[in-house]
């Protein structure tokens, strides 16, 4: 059994932009292994989706090499194309037809027959929407039905872009679980910006710089073990919290999602120092605070802001 | 084979949703059998290049058009279409590559035109009396099926060549339509080809579909024709020729598409 499924090797993408050749994806070099689902993370411009976009043979790449399933992308895309399926948010279908219709169509395309995704349509809540129009489908139930489209291939390596971004927490939960047991004997390549989602669903992490570097590849303990902070004092504000102030503070510090700020300190006694300090200085801005031990979401986010840099 | 078949009964499902569409086709066919039948009437040939009435001149031409016109516009906007709804990506990865997405809609097209010009043009051009379909032996009306079989390949090889263009031109605009009418103009659909320059004539006497046009005026009007194996011969040559030209100029323009990243935006 192969397994290595997906191995790159300098892969380059450059794109013209008025006159200039923007390079997009730069040497990137990483391989994926069976049961491995792999996070390509990394800011905006960053070349994550291009990167799916070129292994899943949408794109021709400028220079470098990549073997899906041992297939090479330029000079086998077609075999590529039969043991691989890429979604994303971006790629669409007839909206006229049912989903009946739709999975029908895509089915006979590889010659398949549509009632192998039955089980994940019972289970997702999508099978009783067989004889709707796709037209009125939700963005998230579209972002099903694109997922089932892609898994009447039964691919063996599912390239999935931001998949959970238009589905309710509850759906959202249900794809996780339902795409690590998928992976036990498949490759899982994801994109996706929410850190909480790639926690939960990845092995493997991919970090791309702007311009398409690769900063980082490794395990989640490989990521925790190059960032050097291991607490996290995090403050709930009473409202907004002018930056001078937490500069101020002369600790590094993350805006979380969820309006929190999460402090960043190597000791757990450098919460209480701080936390007299913003007492003292700042006490109408406080509104509760807790400190933990440090979690993937600051985690992911330091090193994003790595990426940045 | 699978994904010409499966995306040409996906064309032919969404005919059958948007059915106004094909009312307004049809309705145009007929518009154009009216106009052409008055023409018919009222024109006054240059010249004796013609030994038959101009209203069978045009209502053949009608016909034999019938068949490919709103096949070939329908797969030169294919890709625009597709890429502008945003289906072209989950297409390409599911192997229906821009070129099996133009066969396709031809196939549909012509399908459907097919019905078309067999149920509404042909008794509509019988009843005008511009053919008497009754008279004509059934070895001639045999010999129209390769005749519109090659010059749909033809046309196939066209739509390929222009329907390429718009993985890099995203906006086609009339380009369809201005190559459909040229197409009409030299295969002498509305005026004999004899009316055309002595220089370009024999050029423009070797193209498929004025042979084609040609040889089912020849049957349907005058129940006879000549030279059908020189006329076969040139017509399948061209085609040929143009087949392969129509793919080359495809093959290029896809890699240059999927190199530029624009093969499935619009």
């Amino acid at each position: 059994m192969m397994n290595v499924t997906v191995d790159v090797k300098g892969l380059t993408k450059r794109f013209a932009d008025r006159g200039k050749r923007i390079t997009v994806l730069n040497r990137v070099t990483f391989d994926a292994k069976r049961s491995q689902i792999f996070a390509i993370i990394g800011p905006n411009a960053s070349g994550k989706t291009t990167l799916l976009k070129v292994l899943s043979t949408i794109f021709l790449p400028d220079g470098g090499s990549a073997r899906i399933m041992g297939y090479d992308i330029v000079r086998q895309a077609k075999k590529v194309r039969e043991v691989s399926s890429f979604t994303s948010p971006a790629l669409t279908f007839q909206k006229k037809l049912t989903l009946r219709e739709v999975l029908k169509f895509y089915a006979g395309t590889i010659n398949k027959d549509f009632e192998a995704v039955i089980p994940f349509l019972n289970e997702c809540g999508m099978y009783k929407l067989l004889d709707e129009s796709v037209e009125g489908f939700s963005e998230g139930q579209k972002m099903l039905t694109r997922i089932a489209i892609a898994l009447l291939k039964d691919p063996q390596v599912l390239m999935l872009d931001e998949p959970t971004a238009p589905l309710d927490a509850q759906k959202k939960e249900f794809l996780i679980k339902f795409l690590r047991k998928y992976a036990e004997n498949r490759t899982l390549l994801v994109v996706d910006h929410n850190p909480d989602t790639i926690g939960q669903l990845c092995t493997d992490f991919l970090l791309l710089a702007r311009g398409g570097k690769v900063v980082k590849k490794g395990t989640m303990d490989e990521f925790f073990a190059g960032f050097p902070y291991r607490f996290a004092l995090i403050i709930t504000p009473r409202g907004f919290v002018p930056t001078n102030v937490l500069n101020g503070l002369g600790k590094p510090y993350q805006k979380n999602p969820d309006g929190t700020v999460s402090i960043l300190l190597n000791e757990r006694g450098e919460a209480e120092e701080m936390v007299n300090s913003l007492m003292k200085d700042h006490k109408r801005i406080v509104a509760s605070f807790e400190t933990s031990i440090v979690t993937w979401r600051e985690v992911y986010n330091y090193w994003l802001k790595q990426a940045t840099r | 084979m699978g994904a010409i078949r499966s995306t040409t009964v996906r064309y032919l499902r969404i005919y059958k949703k948007y059915r106004f569409r094909l009312v307004m086709d049809v309705l145009w066919l007929f518009v154009n059998l009216l106009i052409f039948a008055f023409m018919g009437e009222v024109i006054e040939p240059k010249g004796a290049v013609i030994s038959y009435s101009f209203t069978s001149f045009f209502m053949v031409g009608i016909l034999f058009w019938s068949f490919f016109e709103a096949p070939y516009v329908n797969a030169v906007m294919a890709i625009p279409e597709e890429a502008s709804s945003g289906t072209l990506g989950i297409l390409y990865t599911s192997g229906v590559t821009p070129l099996k997405v133009i066969v396709a809609q031809m196939l549909s097209s012509t399908l459907i035109f097919g019905v078309v010009g067999m149920l509404v043009v042909l008794p509509a051009v019988v009843f005008i009396g511009a053919i008497d379909i009754f008279s004509i032996s059934y070895n001639l009306l045999a010999l129209l099926i390769p005749i519109l079989a090659v010059s749909w390949l033809f046309m196939l090889a066209v739509s390929i060549a222009f329907g390429s263009l718009a993985l890099l031109v995203k906006k086609l605009g009339g380009t369809a339509t201005v190559i459909i009418q040229g197409l009409k103009i030299l295969s002498g659909f509305f005026f004999p080809i004899a009316g055309f320059p002595a220089v370009i004539k024999p050029l423009i006497a070797k193209l498929p579909v004025t042979i084609g046009l040609g040889m089912a005026r020849d049957i349907l009007i005058l129940n006879t024709t000549s030279n059908v194996l020189d006329n076969m011969f040139w017509m399948c040559s061209g085609t040929l020729f143009f087949l392969l030209l129509s793919y080359a100029i495809y093959t290029s323009a896809e890699r240059k598409a999927r190199l530029n990243g624009t093969i499935e935006t619009y």
